[in-house]
This record gives C-alpha cells, structure tokens and sequence, in this order.
C-alpha cells in the first residue's frame, strides 16, 4: 500500500481499477495479462511484428528511391530485426512465463539487448543502440496502435491516473466510466481541477510523482476530501474507506434540505448564490443545489477539444439550452471567449506561440483582433437572449478603452440583428470582470460603463502578485488571501457602491468558506460558486451574523500578510462551523 | 542433391569491409543465411552467435582486417558455406532493397 497526499479538488471517495494516461493522451498499457490471455497476446505480437516491417520496409524503399540504396539498406537491417524469430522467441517466453503484455515483455527484452550493445568495447558498435531504440518503437507502436487505447475506448469504471491532463483532455472525460481522477501536477485552481469540479467526480492533483509506483489495473482509492491517493490499499483501509463512502452519502442528504432555503444571514440579509458552469448541462447540477442562477457561463469550453471553432447555431443552442434550463427569470451570465494562455493549446490556428501567453493576445483581447469571431459569439448569445435573463459579460478587460470597444462590437451586432428582423433583448445588461489590477484600480471608471461586475478571483489573484498560479515554484506567492488582493477587492465593492452597480464574485475564492464571512463584511451580496459548494456555502451564511461579519472584514484588512488574513479568517469561521465541515 | 551426412563445416574469413563487419553487412549476412535450411554460426573472440539472427550478430564488433569463423551444419551445409564466405568477404556487401 502506498499513500500520496495532494490537493483535493472535488470532494468524494472512489475506489476502482486504475487506468494510466500518457502525456500523449494514450493509456499506458498494463504490464500484466491473465494466464488465458498468452495465445491472444502471442497473435498481438505476431501482427504487431508483422506490421511494423512492413512499414520499416516500405519506408526502406522510400529512401533508397531518395538518397540511394545504401541508406534504405539501414531500414532492411531494422526490418531484419524486428522479424528475427530469436527476438520473437524471447519475448514469447517472457509473455507465456510471466504472463506480460507484449508491450512490456517487448521493452523488457530490448532494456536486455541494447545494454548488452552498449557495453560492447568499439564505440561505434555501441552506439547502434540507438537503432534498437527505433525498432523498439516501431514495433511498440504497431502494439499500442491495435489496441486504440485513446480515453474514448474504456468500456468498464476505472479511475484515471496521469501526470497531468489538459482541460480538453479532461472536458471529454466520460463521466460514466471514469469515476475519479488523480494527477501528479496541478494546483486548486488550474483548469483541469476547475473541469473536475464540473464533471462532478472526485479528484485530486499535484500529488508528485506516484505513475511510476503504479501498474494499470490496481485498485486504488481517490480521496477528493482529504486530497490523498491510496494505492494498492491494505483490507483495513479498503474497509475504512467502504465505510467513508456512506457517510459521504448521509452528509449530502443533510445538505440536500437546504436546498429550498433561502441564502439568508442570522440578522435577515439575504446573499444570492449563483453557479458557476462550463457545460450546458450543469444546468441541472445548479438547480438540484439549489442556484438562484447562474453567475458565470464559461463558454470557452465550448471552443475547447473541437478542431474547428463553434458555428453560430452550434452556440446559439448551447446557450439557449442554459437559458431555457434556468427559466425566465433566473440570470444567466454568459461570459465571452476566454481562451488564453494554457487553454489554447487545441487553438493553435488562431494564435501564435507567445513568450508570455498570459501577458499575451487572450481573451477579449484576442477578440477584439478576431472581430469575426468575436461577432458569431455575441450574435448567437443576443439571439439566445430572447429566452430569458441573459447577461453579457466580458474577461479581462484592462483599460476602458477596450471596454468601450467590445461595447461598441455589440452595438454593431445589435444593429446587424435588428436589420436583419432577428429578435433580442435590446436592453441586454452588459459587465465587465473585474480582473486585471488595472481594472479594479480604475473601477470607479468602468463602472460607467457597465451595470454589473464580477471580480474574477482567481486571476486578480495571479496578476495582483504576479505570481503563475500553476507554477509549483511559485504557487505559494498565489493566495487570495493577500492583503494587496482585499484591497483591491474593498476598492472594487465602493466603486460599485457608489455607481449603484451590481457586483458579483466568482473565482475559487467565493467557494472558499474562510472567506465568506470577509465578503459579506465588506458589502458583498452576491456570490457565484461551483454547483456543489452551493449548499455549504448557503449552511453557513444561515450560521453568520452580518454585524460579526463586518467586524471580521474590517479585522482581516488590518492584516498585513496573506498568512495572517487566512489564519484569522480560519479562526473567526471555524467559531461557527465544526471541524468536520472545513477543508 | 542433399548430403547424406553432414558434418560441420569451419572456415576462417577475413572482414574485408573498411567499416568492419557493421549493420549492412550484417543485414546481409543473415539474409543470404536465412536461405539455407542449415544452422548457421560466427564465431568471433571465442564466443558464437547465430548467424540468423540479427539481434545476436549486432553483438559482433569484428574490425577490418580480423578475422571471424564461419560455422555451418545441416543437409545444405556446403553450399551454405561457399556463399555466406562470399558474403562476408565482400567488400561492400549489402542487402538488395
């Protein structure tokens, strides 16, 4: 039994068969067979073999037809390798004796050959270990190849091991099958974790490295409370963990009942709590926790693990979808494109590679330069609106002048619909995220420009300390907790004030129960949270008293360091919650 | 036309190739070896490798000039021999692609 202590990102028990993930995507394959398997497996090497010379050969010809015969001989010598029957033999025997994969006993037995080679006295001799290298993974390839073990083929409950996935990777996850996941990089608030919280199962990451501990197919426990990976578990924690399980279940039906309840304070100040989405089908998650709306439509994943960009009908009916799931009179705030940094990768064609992504063209900036693009989202969103309570919101805006400009675009829109005789609700509120220091700094500023805000936490964070908030070098400089982010914050929550403008906070920390308290103290009445916080969030706003709430806030920002905020604000909220509730 | 009993058959050949006796040679040698029905060996520093298997003849560092001991037993023994010697007496001996 081994044990990794990570970050738990969404909450959960689940125990299962492991499946491991390789940077490319693939499965790794599992070491070992059962003993009715050999004949299979002999018949998968043979073909394996097989098809690989076949390709060494036909690449053979290539060559010798390019740059003479000579270098296509070099091929022939491989292909001779990979059909030499001794090879074959060996890697038989290991297959029917140990009863490993093909895969496995492949690599076993060249590990063999080419140390073997490269103890050899003539240098030059020795150094073709590199051929065996290539004909190993020729034939590897044509190994893993017929079994296509891309995450789309699972076809039992498994638990998803990896160093890392990418958001898309982990946006196709199907939830059906893939029941946990845990990975050895990543921090609370990457995008990967965000995902995790909306597929709804249990996971946790930046464990360290554990893949190389681990063989596909070894039950494993994934602990999405205490953050902690078990693997190959003993009967006692097997059992313990059984018993978990229920536990888990029963403390979700106490919450279940709160759900019809309103968000209201001891001293009757009632908080609005939205969800925050990624999906359309969420919708449903927010309802069944009780969401008076939804405070923040991420739409990027919309545009994530395609291959083309979304066409205007393809969001016109996700975004209708939510809109119609939520009834008239719920808000929906659908925020425009966000794509940047570590989530473009499946964008290549729209961006070039920066230095500095998230200092670079993203988000409404790269909008703002695809105006086309930025024109079919904002089209399909007006469209929608006609449905119910949408809200536009736009990220990252840094300076006025793009907020004016992004306004402008959809007064262009609107122009082009209203010509068009296409319906929309013309007096669509418009927001900007409050996200960028320079935003909350000029937020008097902004705020004539728009009806409603919504601080996004976990950015303001990371540009405020201008720490990379996936940087494990540098994540401990990444604390909402900071003392220049409560400013900022506080700066904000007058600006609206005085502007009369609504004010929302999204991002992990309106998730985080240590701040609740702070946020109520200083004004805030509107929170917008991932579904499944919802209902803790709502036990403990019925728990605070506003006037404690403001004599905490105005505590916490005499703090002077993010280590003494968190420490009080930890200590005033643990007064009112038992242990047991806190993460 | 097949011997009735074979014997062993040995000859010493020298590596005439200016690079040694490296891949394409080599390649070339077990392609002509695999033809014959007989087992085919080298025997190189006092050690034997199977002369079909290229795995095994990749393990043979033998320099221009040095000398290696071709070993042939089976019911095409003679001829076997007579054109696995060409092969590895051939200055640039390769396998046609």
């Amino acid at each position: 039994m081994e044990v990794y202590r990570g970050i738990p990102v969404y909450p959960g028990v689940v125990i299962g068969p492991a499946l491991l993930l390789d940077t490319e995507g693939y499965l790794i394959p599992q070491r070992s067979i059962n003993s009715s398997e050999v004949t299979e497996e002999f018949e998968r090497l043979r073909i394996g073999i097989r098809d690989a010379a076949i390709e060494v050969r036909s690449n053979q010809a290539i060559i010798a037809d390019k740059v003479g015969t000579q270098y296509g001989a070099i091929l022939g010598a491989h292909a001779q390798m990979i059909e030499d029957p001794f090879l074959r033999n060996e890697i038989e025997s290991l297959i029917s004796k140990s009863y490993f994969t093909a895969e496995y006993a492949l690599s076993l037995v060249m590990r063999k050959h080419i140390k073997e080679i490269q103890s050899l006295p003539d240098a030059r001799m020795a150094s073709r270990a590199a051929d065996l290298f290539d004909i190993e993974k020729q034939i590897l390839g044509k190994l893993i190849g017929q079994r296509k073990e891309g995450l789309n083929s699972l076809n039992e409950p498994v638990v998803i091991l990896a160093h890392d996935l990418s958001p898309s990777e982990t946006a196709k996850l199907n939830t059906k099958l893939v029941h946990a996941f845990a990975t050895e990089a990543g921090g609370r608030t990457s995008h990967t974790s965000i995902l995790a919280g909306a597929l709804e199962i249990p996971a946790v990451v930046g464990l360290g490295k554990f893949i190389s501990e681990v063989t596909g197919g070894d039950i494993v426990i994934v602990d999405g409370n205490s953050g902690l990976l078990i693997i190959d578990p003993d009967a006692e924690t097997l059992k313990r963990y059984q018993k978990t399980k229920t536990d888990i279940v029963s403390l979700d039906a106490s919450l279940e009942s709160l759900r019809d309840l309103p968000a209201i304070t001891q001293d009757g100040v009632e908080i609005k709590l939205l969800g925050n989405i990624e999906f359309p089908h969420e919708t449903k998650h927010c309802l069944d926790k009780g969401a008076q709306g939804i405070g923040l439509y991420r739409t990027e994943f919309l545009f994530m693990g395609k291959d083309a960009v979304p066409s205007e009908e393809e969001q016109f009916e996700a975004y209708k979808e939510v809109v119609q799931a939520m009834g008239k009179d719920r808000p929906v705030v659908i925020r425009t494109l966000d794509l940047g940094g570590d989530k473009l990768a499946a964008f290549s064609n729209l961006h070039t590679p920066e230095k500095n992504p998230f200092l670079g063209l993203r988000s409404i900036r790269l909008c703002l330069r695809n105006i086309g693009l930025f024109k079919t989202q904002l089209r399909a969103i007006l469209r929608a609106s006609v449905y119910g309570n949408i809200q536009l919101l736009f990220p990252m805006i840094s300076t006025v002048l793009e907020l004016r400009q992004a306004k402008m675009i959809v007064s262009e829109v609107k122009e082009d619909l209203f010509e068009e005789k296409v319906p929309f609700n013309k007096d669509i509120p418009i927001g900007t995220m409050i996200e960028v220091p320079s935003a909350a700094i000029l937020s008097e500023l902004m705020a004539k420009e728009v009806s409603f805000f919504s601080i996004g936490t976990n950015d303001l964070v990371q540009y405020t300390l201008a720490a990379d908030r996936s940087n494990e070098d540098v994540a401990s400089l990444y604390n909402p907790g900071d003392p220049a982010v409560l400013r900022l914050i506080e700066m904000v929550v007058n600006a609206a004030k005085h502007s009369n403008v609504a004010l929302n906070v999204c991002g992990e920390m309106s998730g985080d129960l240590i701040y609740t308290m702070l946020f109520l103290g200083l004004g805030i009445r509107q929170l917008s949270v991932s579904p499944h916080s919802i209902p803790e969030i709502k036990q403990f706003i019925r728990m605070v008293n506003l006037k404690d709430a403001e004599r905490v806030a105005k505590e916490a920002m005499r703090q002077q360091t993010a280590r003494d905020v968190n420490n009080y604000l930890r200590e005033q909220t643990r007064k009112l919650l038992p242990d047991s509730l806190m993460n | 036309m097949e011997d009735p009993s074979p014997k062993i058959l040995k000859r010493v050949v020298k590596i005439k190739n200016p690079n040694g006796f490296h891949m394409r040679p080599k390649a070339a040698f077990v392609e002509a070896a695999m033809r014959f029905a007989s087992d085919v060996k080298l025997i190189w520093e006092g050690q034997a490798f199977n002369g079909k298997s290229m795995f095994e003849l990749m393990l043979v560092a033998a320099a221009e000039d040095s000398e290696v001991t071709l070993e042939v037993f089976g019911s095409d023994s003679l001829l076997a021999l007579q054109e696995l010697e060409k092969v590895l007496a051939e200055e640039d001996a390769s396998i046609p692609s």
